[in-house]
């Protein structure tokens, strides 16, 4: 993170809306691949939009700027996991997937893949994998112990080794 | 796409997913930021942001403060003559005598407070009543 980033976020923690804009903007493409990981495509965008509406009715009790990425994306997750506990009779929407979005087929295959994960899985991969983070870091985003990750991550790799031996 | 080669189901498919979820080539609504900017409260007010308990405390002293500063010796504002009933009613000798709460209102004026100092100033309150 570097010091215009720091100054960037003191200033959305200072109430600064152009600011948040501006961060918002940086961030919202990892956003949408997170709650797409965990919602599907279709509904990406509406769980970005509530949890940035979260966020920044919740900004001051923000005290850290370092911290707003996993602070954000907690929110994110949390308010994905509502959403999906709410629908909780409907699959991961693998037909959902946006015209605008490159290799939709491919990517279908890939929401199929995840349609298979529990949702609290879907994360652990999504974090593992498309943002290479560290356990600890993603035990700190999802709120359970690093053990816990290894646990949901080891069941995830045999459920989807299962469903691609299978499909692929 | 570059691991191809490698024969583990899953390590193709990390790979795979990895390409595709590329922040680079996430699209996002043209609309987005605008939809955003509409549900986004206008303008957050730190001082609504205090705890509950917080505010409890600014309303007493802000209530304490308006008592001391409005409470002047024959004024006859609402609050002027608020206190100066409430100060007479203690020592009405209608009131029940062994009632508790004029008591321990009594006690509380007897202590030497600028409270119990403007109500022995003012004219409607006789000192030695309190």
């Amino acid at each position: 993170m570097d010091v215009n980033e720091v100054k960037l976020i003191r200033d959305v923690i200072a109430g600064d809306r152009q600011a948040y804009n501006l961060l918002v903007r940086r961030m919202l493409p990892s956003l949408i691949a997170l709650a797409g990981s965990i919602v599907g495509f279709s509904d990406a965008e509406d769980m970005v939009q509530d949890s940035l509406i979260t966020a920044w009715r919740k900004l001051s009790s923000l005290r850290d700027p370092g911290k707003f990425s996993p602070w954000l994306k907690r929110i994110l997750v949390r308010t994905c996991f509502a959403h999906v506990k709410r629908s909780r009779f409907e699959e991961l929407d693998a037909s959902g997937i946006p015209g605008n979005f490159p290799e939709p087929d491919s990517l279908m295959d890939v929401q199929r893949a995840l349609a298979q994960l529990a949702p609290r899985q879907r994360a652990v991969m999504h974090l593992t994998v498309i943002e290479e983070m560290s356990d600890s870091r993603i035990a700190g985003i999802l709120s359970i112990r690093p053990g816990s990750v290894r646990a949901h991550r080891r069941r995830a790799r045999n459920t989807l080794r299962r469903f691609l031996e299978g499909e692929f | 796409m570059s691991n191809m080669r490698n024969s583990d189901p899953v390590e193709r498919f990390e790979t795979r997913w990895k390409d595709l979820a590329d922040p680079e080539k996430i699209p996002v609504s043209d609309d987005f930021m605008t939809r955003l900017e509409d549900q986004l409260p206008r303008r957050r007010r730190r001082f609504f942001l205090l705890p509950a308990p917080a505010f409890v405390g600014l309303a007493a002293a802000a209530v304490i403060l308006m008592v001391f500063l409005t409470k002047v010796p024959g004024d006859p504002s609402p609050v002027n003559q608020l206190t100066t009933a409430i100060s007479s009613g203690i020592t009405t000798p209608s009131l029940p005598a062994e009632t508790a709460a004029p008591r321990m209102v009594t006690f509380w004026l007897d202590r030497e407070t600028p409270l119990h100092l403007a109500l022995k100033t003012n004219s409607n309150v006789k000192g030695e009543q309190i």
